[in-house]
């Protein structure tokens, strides 16, 4: 089994969103900037509870912010 | 690179940093007490005005950064906080168990109770000091 990366689309999600600060957003899902700008640069993955509340935030199903990738 | 630091991440730079500025003086003193260039009477009082002077600093440091960013510095731990803090936890662990180890095999060689006691004091010191120190990684680098 190779090893797996969780990539995300909230940057560009976050700039769809009239350009919405990750201040903005760590404040709606209820953590710091700092958290969300390493999940953004995929240096942390969240919690599952946290991977809802930041999808819930942009109105889309999980799978659209997060996409699991398995490395061969 | 400062205002990008979350509190937290602040916080463990002066923790740190006054850990070292006081550990430095304090265990060159031991030295100094073994080839008897100094007295343990020296040493205490070295001791205690480092102490203060780690307390005091941490006080008005803390509230130095508690100042610059006041909502920050109120903001509960998150999940990733949580989280360096757990594995930050276990490489102080292993650095004090290997501290521990030292000192049950310096037991066993003709030393006085004073030099184990700075021996054992300088093992909580530098787990502490891997503990702060594997925290800024964390902060830095993939958790």
């Amino acid at each position: 089994m190779g090893a797996c990366v969780v990539q995300n689309r909230i940057r560009r999600l976050r700039f769809d969103h009239g350009e919405m600060t990750q201040q903005a957003l760590a404040d709606r899902v209820g953590v710091t900037r700092q958290t969300v700008n390493a999940i953004e640069l995929g240096k942390y993955s969240p919690s599952l509870e946290v991977a809802f509340r930041i999808a819930r935030v942009f109105g889309m199903p999980l799978e659209d912010v997060f996409q699991f990738q398995e490395q061969r | 690179m400062l205002t990008n630091m979350s509190f937290r991440e602040k916080s463990t730079w002066i923790s740190f940093v006054l850990l070292l500025a006081i550990a430095v003086p304090f265990f060159y003193q031991f030295l100094r007490i073994e080839r008897g260039l100094s007295n343990s009477r020296a040493s205490f009082h070295l001791f205690l005005f480092l102490v203060v002077l780690f307390v005091v600093g941490e006080i008005v440091l803390h509230a130095v950064i508690a100042v610059q960013s006041p909502r920050d510095a109120r903001a509960p731990k998150d999940e990733r906080d949580r989280l360096i803090e757990l594995k930050t936890m276990r490489v102080a662990f292993f650095a004090l168990m290997a501290g521990a180890l030292l000192v049950i095999v310096l037991l066993h060689f003709p030393l006085d109770r004073f030099a184990i006691l700075q021996t054992q004091l300088f093992a909580v010191v530098v787990a502490e000091l891997a503990m702060l120190g594997a925290r800024l990684v964390y902060y830095r680098r993939d958790v």
